[in-house]
């Protein structure tokens, strides 16, 4: 063998070592959200994307139990799926849904879905709960057309649509009612 | 007769007793208020809330406002202000204003204090043919819905019509919603005039609005 194709050789072996010990950790893996949209078919476990802000700097990450792309152009499927915002971008909300799409646009359908304000200590969270929600982690808007339940402590609404700017905290629900749940 | 205080105590015909037991029936099954909107737009961190196109349904009592502001996301312990077309309705009055503040304790309506251009109060009492016991207006009514009264703030203009009395003036007024009594208290120096009507005086309908009234 030449030296040259021992190198080429030793770098094969090298990448495959790499990729082995990264298939084989526990940890979980991050890719960044403009890899998302590859046209590459794959399956993850535990995995969180990152969103970034027009500087480069991580603006939110959507944590994924598990994370896979059924063909080639197909969005991502996540699943058990949390949305958190960066402490810097003073979003008191999480965002958890059952299952989402990942659309090339970084937009979200999540099903089974549910917003929950951060309030301060002492107060009572908001909680919003609907079956389909469109959120746009990027310009923090959530919105929908499908019947959500909005509830806090005891005060239970449900509404036939809604939509909410995370990041001005202003909920807009459409044709609602309400009444203490006790 | 200025700076005098004339106190008047007037019992209205019909219904009285009757209408006080009509409202114990009705609020033999205490109930929480529960709401409907067309819209609302909330802020989750002060939990103040915009609403659009309410109605509030309480314990014998409906309410309803083009526009209402709260901090509560449904009615609990707290105010809530209402405005434009205000209606507070029960099976025996109805009290229409421009704006009102009304207040909760325990998810019940307590009281609501209505401001109008007048703030109408009609009292059909036990009238079953749609005809009114009584018929005030007023700068404010404040509506008590524990004790089932209804004080009207009356000024130049306003007025208080029953089927056989029309009081005018500038005073205070309290109004039984049950028995249909009203104590009254002038305020503003001069003596409420109280007229009362024999059917041949073509006396007027406490339904139609005073010709003077604001």
């Amino acid at each position: 063998m030449t030296p040259l194709r021992n190198g080429a050789l030793l770098g094969v072996l090298a990448v495959f070592a790499v990729a082995t010990w990264l298939l084989g950790r526990q940890e979980t893996p991050v890719i960044a959200a403009s890899e998302a949209s590859a046209p590459r078919t794959f399956y993850m476990r535990d995995t969180a994307i990152l969103g970034t802000d027009p500087s480069g700097y991580v603006s939110y990450r959507v944590f994924a139990k598990m994370v896979e792309q059924p063909g080639q152009d197909q969005p991502l499927v996540l699943n058990e799926v949390r949305v958190e915002y960066e402490t810097r971008e003073k979003i008191p909300w999480l965002v958890t849904a059952v299952r989402a799409t990942l659309n090339e646009d970084e937009t979200m359908q999540l099903n089974d879905a549910r917003l929950t304000s951060l309030p301060e200590p002492g107060a009572d969270a908001l909680v919003i709960e609907t079956d389909e929600l469109d959120f746009d982690a990027e310009t923090y808007l959530a919105r929908s057309q499908h019947p959500v339940v909005l509830s806090r402590g005891d005060a239970r609404v449900e509404a036939q649509s809604f939509r909410a700017d995370l990041k001005q905290d202003q909920i807009t629900l459409e044709n609602g009612h309400g009444r203490l749940d006790h | 007769m200025v700076g005098s205080t004339t106190r008047v105590l007037v019992l209205l015909v019909l219904g009285g007793a009757a209408g006080a037991a009509s409202f114990a029936q009705q609020s033999a099954e205490p109930t929480t208020c529960s709401l409907a909107f067309d819209s609302t737009v909330l802020n989750a961190q002060t939990n103040r809330g915009e609403f659009r196109g309410i109605r509030l349904t309480c314990e014998g009592v409906a309410v309803a406002a083009d526009e209402a502001e709260a901090s509560e996301v449904v009615p609990q312990e707290g105010q809530w202000e209402m405005h434009g077309n205000v209606r507070i309705e029960s099976a025996a009055a109805l009290i229409t204003a421009d704006s009102a503040t009304l207040g909760f304790a325990a998810s019940n309506l307590l009281f609501g204090e209505l401001s109008g251009v007048p703030a109408v109060l009609e009292d059909r009492g036990t009238n079953t043919d749609g005809t009114l016991r009584a018929r005030a207006t007023a700068q404010t009514i404040y509506y008590d819905n524990v004790a089932q009264t209804a004080r009207l703030r009356m000024r130049e203009g306003n007025s208080l019509v029953g089927p056989n009395f029309e009081m005018r003036g500038c005073g205070d007024i309290s109004y039984d919603l049950a028995t249909g009594e009203s104590e009254s208290i002038a305020t503003c120096g001069d003596p409420l005039e109280i007229r009362y009507l024999r059917p041949s005086d073509g006396a007027q309908e406490p339904g139609q609005a005073p010709p003077n009234d604001e």
